[in-house]
């Protein structure tokens, strides 16, 4: 019994010191909590925002007034705007040099193992710290070929201005819902990619979002475009220390996928769970197009998190494979959509999702097939794992076919980690823990194959932290 | 002209976007409600008495809405005494006629041990627009078991509300196989609380819906108690232009340990210009159970069609021969008052497919 105690105690103190730690506050620029018009017009200024871009910041924070916050998800009272503030600014200007980014700063991506990522896998790296970007570089081969990876900021008073006007926020308009019209308000930092046609980008980019500061949003915005032929593997991720305060995220993805593109967008989110995560992704795929998401959610207090691919062009296709792990305190609300507009095409979308002390997980979906979507396929797949009787596991999928042409399937599956599957390994020499840590692994399997290797690792190891002292 | 007024009905029990407008449904119905004329032929030790009871803790698929709405119609109790077992099903004719709105209530008691069957045939005494509305509520027993038919094929020019619930004692089943054919806009619902210990619901649920017609419909299963299961099995056609939303919950609450839940939807799209809208939910507290569901919704398999095409059977005819044997499939389960009404109103209609 004293083992199965010091047991419970450890599910009580997780140690999450990977992620949690923090750094103090030095000579960082905040505006004021809250939102009101000024406090935008300051945020602007302060970006040296062309007019456009003011413009529709505003026009965003009318939108947010108008719009009343969702009815049908989890619930998000405790998140006081008045007490939110939505632009920090580090005391450090962009560098693409690491030794020039401020040691505390270098040190929170070194631990997060960022540089040592890039040195060995990845073809550049965008870190955001608080409300900007503190590091940006892209491999000089990369570039080489043309490819753009670089802070939205920079590249809207380049050459690329008229690229960014003509797509930012068209995809997502601030009118989406209330907190796409935030994010339009108050957007900073994020990243800019161009991949040029028939460009096959061979090792992924990434942009890590770091949060330090308490009670602050971010708010950054990617926009990503593969033009016609080329391809990319686009790898996000995310953390924060815990602190006692909400933190709000409150990003945005928008992603053109060109004729005959492709683009692999992986997300490993791991918030802390004090973030209420209301990130907005969506991405438009023209003829023969191919987008593929993959999704690991693990953080965050309250979760809002559905991509959406439009397949707009004939024999355009999608596939989503994600994984949701709910804890104590956490509600995740995750799921994708999917808008067939296009003859021929083909979405897949495949979740799984697990609850565990008290945690709540929803799965929620909507498959749209148009009228014009002729011959079209759509499938659906989502189970669940409930590991306890406190935690709760929902799924709310939709389907929508407005034509006869189309096949469209959907399975759902819920229950719990099979005993005689614990019963075989523990005959095997394996203890229950490690056993049911080992099965519920095997169940996150469809995601973490999808990823590179180090990031499965991440994964599989975050895994192993939720699942610590399961038993008892 | 008579006064309007508008009911919310159909709600799902967790809300999901606003957007896709699946969340509820609200109708527009007359005021006032008049009784629609409803015949019994009894069968058994079944008896039926009028006056209203208080069932209001029975809850039912189009919601507390349409209780509110019937509240002062004709309400009539059909009741078996315990250990009581029915050899055949009785039989409920509820005619409605044309004009206004017209409803009716009724209750349905099972005593424990008790083996009830009722078969309900709703239709129109004449073609003409009006609203029809008829309630079925039923409370099983300890160890009950209640077989309900339900065939409904009203005028394509009415706005129909129909609705079935059940409470469900220790080990009570109730099986419910219900075929939706006619009205121009159905609103259908059916909710089983299976409160007590291994109780059971099947529903066995059918539809063909047409050019011009809406069906929207809302299914739950409650669970409760431990050890419950309950299997919903929907298979539909549409046609033409039909609108179809199916809305298809299994909730285990929690304290349900060892409950199941199984829920299949199989639609077959006939027409160019059909929507078919479905939301399948899961919602789960419990971690001792297992819940399933599948939905296939598709276009008529071309194997199939190669194959009755190469024994002479054109493509319009080979619709027609599929979307009827769907249909019979499920009349077949019905008592054959019932199916060979449902064949007839096929017959009838088969230049529609």
């Amino acid at each position: 019994m004293a083992e199965l105690k010091k047991e419970r105690t450890q599910v009580q103190d997780v140690d999450r010191s990977l992620y949690d730690f923090r750094n103090e506050e030095k000579d960082v620029y905040r505006v004021d909590a809250g939102l009101t018009p000024d406090i935008v017009k300051q945020i602007s200024r302060e970006k040296n925002d062309p007019e456009w871009m003011t413009e529709l910041r505003l026009k965003s924070l009318e939108i947010y007034n108008r719009l009343s916050i969702p009815d049908w998800g989890p619930p998000i009272d405790e998140l006081d705007m008045d007490h939110i503030v939505t632009y920090v600014r580090p005391n450090t200007k962009m560098s693409a040099k690491w030794s020039e980014v401020p040691a505390d700063i270098k040190d929170t991506f070194e631990k997060l193992g960022i540089p040592q990522a890039e040195r060995e896998s990845l073809a550049g790296v965008g870190a955001q710290y608080d409300s900007e970007l503190v590091y940006h570089n892209v491999k000089e081969e990369v570039a080489a070929q043309g490819v753009v990876y670089t802070d939205l900021e920079s590249a809207m008073h380049g050459p690329y201005e008229e690229m960014i006007r003509s797509h930012f926020m068209h995809l997502v308009p601030p009118s989406d819902h209330k907190f796409a019209a935030l994010h339009g308000a108050v957007w900073s930092g994020g990243s800019f990619v161009y991949v040029p046609p028939h460009v096959n980008v061979e090792i992924p980019l990434q942009s890590y979002f770091r949060l330090n500061a308490p009670g602050a949003g971010q708010f950054e915005h990617t926009l990503i475009i593969v033009d016609e032929g080329a391809s990319l593997h686009f790898i996000e991720g995310c953390s924060a220390p815990k602190y006692n305060v909400a933190n709000l995220h409150a990003g945005c993805v928008e992603l053109y996928v060109g004729k005959n593109a492709k683009l692999r967008y992986s997300t490993i989110e791991n918030w802390s769970k004090n973030m209420y995560n209301l990130n907005t992704k969506r991405a438009i795929v023209e003829e023969g197009g191919v987008m593929e998401w993959v999704s690991g959610s693990f953080g965050s207090h309250t979760s809002y998190l559905y991509p959406m691919t439009i397949l707009k062009g004939k024999g355009s296709r999608m596939e989503f494979t994600g994984i949701t792990f709910a804890g104590r305190g956490q509600n995740l609300d995750t799921g994708a959509k999917v808008v067939h507009q296009g003859a021929d095409t083909s979405s897949y979308i495949n979740t799984k999702s697990i609850s565990k002390d008290g945690g709540v997980s929803t799965f929620r979906s909507a498959v749209t097939i148009q009228k014009n979507a002729k011959n079209s396929k759509a499938a659906v797949s989502c189970q669940s794992l409930m590991l306890d009787v406190i935690s709760r596991s929902d799924t709310i999928p939709a389907m929508d076919v407005r034509t006869c042409d189309a096949d469209v399937g959907h399975e759902a599956r819920i229950g719990r980690i099979s005993d005689d599957a614990v019963f075989y390994l523990m005959s095997r020499g394996i203890s229950e823990e490690d056993a049911r840590a080992m099965i519920v692994s095997g169940f996150a399997d469809n995601v973490s194959k999808e990823l590179p290797l180090e990031y499965a690792m991440e994964m599989n190891n975050l895994i192993r932290l939720e699942m610590k002292g399961s038993i008892g | 002209m008579s006064q309007t007024k508008t009911i919310t009905v159909n709600q799902l029990p967790a809300k999901t976007w606003n957007r896709l407008k699946l969340n509820s449904a609200a109708v527009s119905v007359p005021q006032s409600v008049q009784g629609a004329k409803a015949a019994f032929a009894p069968a058994g030790a079944l008896t039926v008495q009028n006056g209203a009871e208080n069932w209001s803790d029975v809850e039912t698929g189009l919601g507390k809405e349409l209780d509110s709405y019937l509240s002062d119609t004709p309400c009539a109790l059909v009741s078996l005494d315990a250990e009581q077992k029915m050899e055949a099903p009785a039989l409920l004719t509820c005619t409605f006629a044309p004009g206004g709105a017209q409803g009716q209530r009724v209750l349905v008691h099972a005593g424990a041990g008790s083996v009830l069957s009722l078969a309900v045939l709703c239709r129109s005494s004449a073609p003409g627009e009006g609203t029809a509305a008829l309630q079925i509520k039923v409370q099983a027993e300890e160890g009950a078991s209640v077989q309900l038919y339900l065939l409904e094929t009203l005028d394509d020019n009415v706005t129909a509300l129909i609705d079935t619930g059940a409470q469900c004692g220790k080990n009570a089943k109730v099986e419910l196989t219900r075929l939706e054919l006619g009205a121009k806009k159905l609103y259908a619902g059916g909710l089983a609380a299976l409160d007590g210990a291994g109780s059971r619901f099947t529903a066995h649920l059918g539809y063909f819906a047409r050019s011009g017609q809406r069906m929207d419909m809302n299914y739950l299963a409650r669970h409760r108690g431990r050890q419950t299961s309950c299997l919903m099995d929907c298979s539909g056609v549409l046609s033409g232009d039909a609108f179809k939303l199916f809305r298809g919950s299994i909730d285990f609450l929690p304290g349900c340990a060892g409950a199941k839940g199984e829920e299949k939807e199989d639609i077959l799209l006939l027409g160019e210009d059909v929507i078919n809208q479905t939301i399948p939910l899961i919602l789960c507290g419990e971690e001792d159970v297992e819940g399933n569901h599948g939905a296939t919704i598709g276009r008529l398999d071309e194997k199939m069609l190669f194959y009755l095409a190469s024994r002479g059977i054109s493509e319009s005819d080979a619709r027609r021969l599929l979307a009827r044997a769907r249909v019979e499939a499920l009349a077949q389960q019905m008592p054959q008052v019932l199916a060979d009404e449902a064949r007839r109103f096929m017959e009838e209609h088969q230049n529609e497919l």
